[in-house]
């Protein structure tokens, strides 16, 4: 008898909204010392009970108590906020946040916020947070509405639909109305939601279709309607993850065509192999590195200096490297090859030395950072679409300058025929230095870009030199559009094999070097070779 | 005293040693040191001897990368194919010794069980295990690897079939030069990720350890130690002389051809992908045997073996010694290696040149290395492109020309005209030069 | 026409090999083309090449005869390497047959048509540099080519005679154990005409012979060729008017591509065409 009396009276005690309603001072001074006690059924009571409450002050004690800024001092219970100083801690005042009283940290402990406690105060606030001006507050209200959907959630949330006007806010209270009435709504109304919600991509809605399939007691025609939603929305998942996997293919298709285009001027033009050319965009991404950590605070400022910087190092470094070694190997590549993949080594070595082995951070500027999203899953990160405009023009403006300036004609005159251009007055020599370093160049530039997308470490010269080279055997030496084509080909055909074999990226990369060799069978010379008779190697 | 033009003929002749005097050279030099090595460290009496075990290790593995190179001889010095993946040979036949070295190992701690299907399975369970496969089957692959005999001839057969597969592809759609060795590189790469995977069944990044077991002798003793030392020589000795035989043959001078003038081997009617399949077939079993007399001396083969890099430093070796001479492919990976083991090894305190000398006993050579390696590249390929034994031909012709001849000849002015049969050697600046091509080429 | 007055004592070429040398057809593959399509050994006909819209070829027809020596000459650019290049194997032509004997050439590699019977002589000589004249010649012996073949070859007797025989003829048997490369551009010129003659051809293309080479030498050179052509085909390409008139032989003008004029020498000197385009008035 005696049990089931404390049962009852605990069952009372314990129901929201049924109780009278409460003002704040109740709670929180009256009833302090329940709330510095902590037992959780207490606290929960107590804080469904300020969940009821209507005071203006409301919303900002919901707010301090689930970020946990609601303690007691020990010594008299009284409940405040607290903020950290300098010194220690100041109380302020619950209802007015004028400070009242100063503390060390250890005199005080915060309120009881465990879960099941946020529980119950996060609705609470969402709730309130539905009317809020600000448009993206009330969206994240949906969406909070929508995690612990019961009656009362979806008639707010039907209500604040009605009047809402803002078109991100809408979305978010229909998709958080579908979830709740699909989690609580009656049989009538679950059909008419299936019936009229559309296929939605995310992912929260279409869990909530799934646990209708996946619920055996609920009516057969409910579970057969629900599932073929989901058969329909899981079809637009498909579709536009190979979208996004399409998408992604021309992102990474913009980084092997930035890694690759110098080496398109150097080996394509040149004839020169330069194994080194991964270390020269290492060196571009390094000096993002450096020149961020010299302006702390300036990412944006920094990338666009170390933007030209690195460009003019690894010119620097091009130059210094054809006229000390590369000039005496002329007409013969295999010594070429294994001369600068010495220099590569040292660069490496030198590089995990310098600045360790670890991967550098490199930090992204506030107007590059987030991303691009056309709907839940279809979208890209804003350093790749930044890599991707910096790419093609990069390409559109080399392919211009080879083709419009001075320099170009002298370029493609001397690769040509070169004792001819010797004595019509080009210095060939020149030439040959000055189209080196613009190709290295170009890959430190395309380091520095690439930072924002890539990480930093001595080796990543080493995972950029193949799919380089790669991109250029596929496109045809001597060819930039080719290298165009090469490095989008390469790109999309990696990033679509990927998802087949979701545990093992290397294996798709082996499984496209393998391809790329089976191509060359067919095209030996690439897509857009040179014909004629000076085209030998 | 003779006449010039025989002392011509003769200086051409003796500038260079015949290539069988030179086999015969390097092979009474390695029998010397392959009968002092196991004295030295007294292997065959339970160790003990002044030498180290370690070193006898060390000079084993050192001959498996002198076989390695010898192979990379035979198709880039005498066929001009700069093959950057024979790391992969040497691998997969590391890989071919190993599953039957790491199957033994386990099966002789599990000696044990009597039972041989539950012995069989607490094998796979030890060798497994460690990348969370016991429970699972047998690869098929490994379904033989209890078969010493049969893995041994996995060591030639694997690197084999792929040399012939890659090869036959690449040689018949005429891909050669550098697209060549950028694609033996890409070969390696893609075989080296494949390994690194677990789910392909050879215990992805751990590889295959604890190889200790070699037809029931056990790398502990020192004993085995110096066979295998000793049988590292022999395979090279045996690499060698079928490297001599296949290219002083007919087959040497068209490989010869195809290296320096491809077209014109060509239109005598040679299929030059045929020569260059069969040697470069030839050239990976060499160096899939170099491969697994390796493995058991290093106690471990892992994907790292795949790495572009070490590939790449094949060919620096041969190039340092001299391409196209076989012993130069030796001296230049004997050579290297040394170096890179004294130095990281803590060996060399002091680098003397005279009366200056440095004191690099504080240098971390481990991490210097590669940085000592990359500038080796660079400046083996501008400065020595004959390499060490190409200097030494220079200097013997040097001796030849200069110094001995004003001794020799009758006639010293070398500027008689009507010397020589007419229109035969022409002028003595054309002997010189014959001379200066044959002993330097 | 001035006399030949050659120093050397006349040669007698014996270019078909002793019977028990004659290499065995199913091993060695140089099997002896279809001979009967008429008197045409090589026959060109309707042959365009083009690179890149320019028209090395145009529509090009003429053919060669057994054990004829046929001169070709030509301005530049007139397609002369180009045709050697097509029939060799090395280009393959947009358009046209080519046929040696009843056998098409076109889908041939170079080694394949190599075995068939016809040798060439570059430009410039490509003789084995680093190898002495004696391996160049044995590399280029009719003997069966397959890589086995080549491993398990010993040099015979009658090889080694043959060698000799041709050296004699190219006037290089002091020289044999010397590295080519240390040759005189005659004599490599010889060599590789000597490696020519080596693989038994049955149509001989020589590409500019008298090039770089003294006036002795271009006299013996004609000499050579003139005795070859009593045993195989022989063309030749050449702009040395007189080594060609030397020649004395039937001369076939390209011009653009196309024949401008075939006939005697006396013949196509006179021709206005010929004169207008490549000779000069």
């Amino acid at each position: 008898m005696r049990s089931f009396l404390l049962t009852l009276v605990a069952a009372l005690l314990l129901l929201p909204l049924q109780v009278k309603s409460q003002t704040l001072q109740d709670i929180f001074v009256t009833r302090a010392d329940d709330l510095a006690a902590g037992k959780t059924a207490t606290v929960k009571e107590l804080a469904g009970l300020t969940a009821a409450t209507r005071e203006p002050q409301t919303k900002a004690i919901l707010e301090a108590w689930i970020a946990g800024d609601i303690h007691f001092r020990k010594s008299d219970n009284l409940i405040v906020v607290v903020e950290e100083t300098d010194t220690g801690l100041s109380l302020l005042d619950l209802f007015t946040g004028e400070p009242v009283a100063e503390a060390e940290p250890g005199d005080t402990k915060k309120v009881k916020n465990s879960t099941p406690i946020k529980a119950i105060l996060r609705p609470a606030l969402a709730a309130l947070e539905l009317s809020n001006p600000d448009p993206a507050a009330r969206k994240a209200a949906a969406e909070q509405l929508a995690k612990k959907p019961n009656e009362a959630a979806l008639n707010l949330l039907a209500t604040a639909l009605d009047a809402e006007t803002d078109a991100g806010a809408r979305t978010a209270l229909e998709n958080s109305l579908i979830i709740a009435t699909l989690a609580v709504g009656d049989d009538q109304s679950v059909l008419v939601q299936l019936a009229t919600m559309g296929n939605r991509l995310e992912p929260t809605v279409r869990g909530a279709v799934q646990r209708l399939v996946d619920t055996p007691t609920r009516a057969p025609e409910v579970v057969a309607a629900a599932a073929e939603r989901l058969d329909a929305i899981n079809n637009l998942v498909d579709l536009n993850n190979f979208g996004n996997n399409l998408l992604f293919g021309l992102s990474q298709a913009s980084v092997l065509l930035l890694s690759a285009i110098g080496l398109a001027i150097t080996f394509g033009v040149m004839r020169v192999i330069n194994m080194a050319h991964g270390e020269f965009i290492m060196i571009g991404a390094y000096t993002t590195f450096v020149v961020q950590s010299q302006l702390p605070g300036m990412p944006g400022v920094a990338l666009l200096l170390s933007i030209p910087l690195a460009f003019g190092l690894a010119f620097t470094a091009g130059v210094i490297l054809e006229r000390t070694v590369i000039r005496f190997l002329y007409g013969r590549p295999l010594e070429t090859l294994l001369a600068t993949f010495g220099v590569s080594l040292v660069l490496q070595q030198s590089f995990r030395l310098i600045f360790t082995p670890q991967n550098r951070p490199v930090i992204t500027p506030d107007w590059l950072a987030g991303n691009v999203a056309l709907n839940p899953i279809l979208g890209l990160t804003t350093p790749r679409i930044f890599v991707f405009v910096v790419a093609l023009a990069v390409f559109f403006g080399l392919l211009a300058f080879l083709q419009r300036s001075r320099f170009g004609l002298e370029m493609r005159a001397v690769t040509q025929n070169r004792p001819i251009a010797n004595t019509m007055g080009i210095n060939s020599g020149r030439v040959d230095f000055l189209t080196f370093g613009l190709g290295s160049g170009i890959a430190g530039l395309a380091g520095a870009v690439l930072s924002q997308v890539l990480k930093i470490n001595p080796d990543m010269g080493v995972t950029l030199i193949i799919p380089s080279f790669m991109v250029i055997v596929i496109g045809g030496v001597g060819s930039l559009w080719g290298a165009l084509v090469g490095a989008g080909l390469v790109g999309m055909a990696t990033k679509l094999v990927e998802p087949i074999f979701p545990n093992n990226t290397l294996l798709a990369t082996a499984i496209i070097l393998v391809a790329i060799i089976g191509f060359i069978q067919f095209r030996p010379r690439g897509l857009f070779a040179q014909k004629g008779r000076s085209a030998e190697l | 005293m003779m006449s010039f033009e025989r002392y011509e003929g003769l200086s051409q002749r003796y500038s260079r040693m015949s290539p069988f005097l030179s086999m015969l050279v390097v092979f009474a030099l390695l029998t010397a040191f392959m009968v002092f090595v196991p004295m030295a460290n007294q292997s065959y009496a339970g160790g003990g001897g002044w030498l180290p075990d370690a070193m006898v290790q060390l000079f084993g593995k050192i001959l498996c990368f002198a076989l390695l190179a010898v192979a990379l001889d035979l198709v880039w010095g005498f066929c001009g194919i700069l093959s950057l993946g024979h790391g992969a040979f040497f691998a997969l036949g590391g890989y071919a010794i190993s599953m039957n070295l790491i199957y033994a190992t386990a099966d002789e701690k599990l000696a044990q069980i009597t039972d041989p299907i539950a012995r069989d399975d607490a094998v796979k369970q030890s060798i497994f295990s460690v990348v969370g496969q016991g429970e699972d089957p047998w690869p098929w692959f490994w379904m033989l690897a209890d078969q010493f005999w049969f893995q041994a001839a996995m060591v030639l057969v694997v690197p084999g079939l792929l040399a012939f597969g890659f090869g036959w592809l690449a040689f018949r759609s005429r891909v050669t030069g550098v697209y060549l060795s950028i694609i033996t590189q890409a070969l390696t790469l893609a075989l080296g990720y494949l390994f690194i995977m677990n789910e392909f069944g050879l215990r992805g990044n751990n590889g295959l350890s604890g190889l200790q077991n070699v037809l029931g002798a056990s790398m502990t003793e020192t004993s085995t130690k110096a066979t295998l030392f000793i049988a590292s020589g022999i395979a090279l000795m045996a690499g060698y002389v079928l490297t001599l035989f296949l290219t002083q043959s007919k087959f040497g001078s068209v490989l010869r051809g195809i290296r320096d003038d491809e077209d014109r081997i060509r239109f005598l009617g040679y299929a030059v992908e045929g020569y260059k399949v069969f040697a470069f077939v030839v050239s990976a079993m060499m160096a899939g045997v170099a491969g697994a007399l390796f493995a058991p001396q290093a106690g471990i083969i892992n994907p790292d073996s795949f790495g572009p890099l070490k590939s790449i430093e094949v060919a620096v070796w041969v190039a340092l010694g001299g391409r196209g001479l076989i012993y130069g492919a030796i001296v230049g990976a004997v050579a290297v290696n040394l170096l890179r083991s004294a130095l990281t090894g803590g060996w060399i305190n002091q680098i003397g040149f005279g009366v200056v000398s440095i004191d690099v006993s504080g240098v971390p050579w481990p991490e210097f290395w590669p940085i000592v390696l990359g500038l080796l590249f660079v400046l083996v390929t501008l400065l020595m492109p004959r390499g060490l034994m190409g200097l030494w031909h220079s200097m013997l012709a040097l001796i030849w020309r200069r110094l001995l001849r004003g001794w020799v000849v009758a006639d010293a002015d070398p500027t008689t005209p009507g010397s020589g049969t007419a229109g035969a050697v022409g002028q003595p600046e054309d002997a010189a030069k014959a001379q200066h091509v044959v002993a330097s080429a | 026409m001035t006399e030949l007055k050659s120093k050397y004592p006349p040669m007698t070429l014996n270019m078909a090999p002793a019977p028990e040398h004659q290499p065995s057809r199913a091993l060695s593959g140089y099997g002896n083309p279809d001979l009967n399509s008429g008197s045409s050994l090589l026959m060109i006909q309707s042959v365009t090449v083009s690179f890149d819209g320019f028209k090395a070829l145009n529509d090009l027809s003429f053919a060669v005869a057994e054990r004829e020596l046929r001169a070709i000459i030509g301005p530049n650019g007139a397609g002369k390497t180009t045709f050697m290049d097509v029939v060799t194997g090395k280009t393959r032509p947009d358009r046209g047959r080519v046929m040696f004997g009843a056998t098409d050439l076109l889908r041939r590699t170079e080694a394949s048509i190599a075995q068939l019977g016809i040798g060439r002589k570059f430009q410039r000589p490509t003789v084995f540099e680093e190898q002495t004249v004696f391996e160049n010649l044995t590399l280029a012996l009719a003997n069966p080519r397959s890589p086995s073949a080549s491993i398990a070859y010993r040099m015979s007797a009658g090889d080694r005679d043959r060698i000799h025989e041709i050296a004699g003829l190219i006037h290089l048997s002091d020289v044999l154990d010397v590295a080519s490369g240390s040759l005189s551009h005659g004599q490599k010129q010889w060599l590789e005409i000597g490696m020519v003659l080596a693989q038994q051809p049955r149509l001989l293309l020589v590409d500019e012979p008298a090039a770089g080479m003294t006036p002795a030498e271009r006299d013996r050179t004609v000499t050579i060729l003139r005795n070859v052509a009593e045993t195989c085909a022989v063309v030749v390409i050449e702009h040395d008017m007189e080594f060609v008139r030397n020649l004395s032989c039937r001369v076939t003008v390209l011009n653009e591509g196309m024949v401008l004029a075939e006939g005697s020498m006396d013949d196509v000197v006179r021709n206005e065409d010929v004169i207008d385009v490549y000779l000069g008035r």
